[in-house]
């Protein structure tokens, strides 16, 4: 009997890998007591009540993910933040609003990553110029280094040092911008699901019916 | 009911069932649905707000041979709890000058 409640805790465990193991655990836990307690005997009951494990893991993954002060061990990396927009994405495509809604918040999210990128991007584009450049002088400079026209190889070669040292300088300025960028996005982008995902939390007369069936 | 529960409303109702006794998780469920319609998975990210904030606190007791968590109110979360019953009396109190009673239809 409780086969089937272990199945579905099993499933909703498998989605949740992403959460620190301590909050997994807690969740988990939470859900294997609910339906204990609300002796659940079939997968299309608990389904009704819960959604899917795969749909309660993105609602929960979702909470987690809008809280900006989640488990403390859990540094904002931008991998994480990455993670984190993720989960609020799904989550807010899995919130009860209207498409119309989700196409210009999704739209809105687009342009704004269109913008940060793509000056992202050129500054990176710049940079590899430089790359380019530095490298074009240093093969000059050693083709005429150890000729007669030494002099004008050293000009090269200083050239290429100087386009050298330019990147060594800006790359973890670059580095350090990339991260700050994905950070801001993913605040816009926590901002936005806390605002979105808080706001449905509390459902209306269409869930009412399903309550009552019970 | 098509008017939306704001989570302040929400936690004001976790809070007070837990004012008049601790309650395992699906117990506390029950009972908020019972005035709320709200979904089954409402309430987890509800109580893990309230712990982080403090206003309550949880131990596990056995039952059948497993652990139940049960929910217990803190000095903060009745703290918390007279705030949100201030301000929901306040605010109710207004929306029944508008929409309460009949018999004041002037506009």
């Amino acid at each position: 009997m409780t086969k089937v409640i272990d199945d579905y805790i099993a499933e909703l465990e498998q989605n949740l890998v992403d959460l620190p193991a301590k909050d997994r655990e807690d969740v988990v836990e939470f859900y294997r007591e609910f339906l204990l307690d609300g002796d659940f005997v079939r997968r299309s009951t608990i389904e009704a009540e819960l959604g899917t494990p795969k749909q309660l893991a993105i609602n929960i993954l979702a909470d987690y993910s809008t809280k900006d002060d989640s488990a403390p061990a859990k540094t904002d990396t931008p991998r994480s933040n990455l993670k984190a927009s993720w989960y609020i994405l799904l989550g807010i495509c899995a919130a009860p609003i209207g498409i119309p809604l989700i196409l210009v918040i999704l739209f809105g999210i687009f342009f704004l990553l269109a913008i940060f990128f793509g000056l992202f991007f050129a500054l990176i584009r710049f940079l590899f110029n430089f790359f380019v450049g530095g490298g074009l002088n240093f093969l000059k400079s050693l083709s005429l280094l150890f000729t007669s026209d030494w002099p004008t190889g050293c000009v090269y070669l200083g050239k290429s040092l100087i386009c050298i040292g330019v990147i060594l300088l800006l790359l973890p300025f670059i580095v350090k911008l990339g991260q700050i960028l994905i950070a801001k996005c993913t605040q816009i982008i926590r901002n936005l699901g806390k605002n979105l995902l808080k706001k449905n939390y509390f459902q209306t007369s269409s869930e009412k019916n399903t309550n009552e069936d019970k | 009911m098509a008017i939306q529960i704001p989570t302040r409303l929400l936690d004001g109702a976790v809070l007070a069932f837990l004012k008049q006794d601790d309650l395992y998780g699906y117990a506390l469920t029950q009972n908020v649905q019972k005035i709320f319609s709200i979904s089954e998975s409402t309430i987890y990210p509800v109580l893990r707000r309230l712990k982080k904030d403090n206003c309550l606190t949880t131990y596990d007791e056995p039952y059948q041979g497993r652990n139940r968590r049960y929910y217990h109110i803190t000095a903060e979360g009745i703290t918390m709890l007279n705030s949100i019953q201030d301000e929901w009396l306040d605010f109710s109190a207004r929306v029944n000058q508008v929409l309460g009673g009949q018999n004041d239809q002037s506009n």
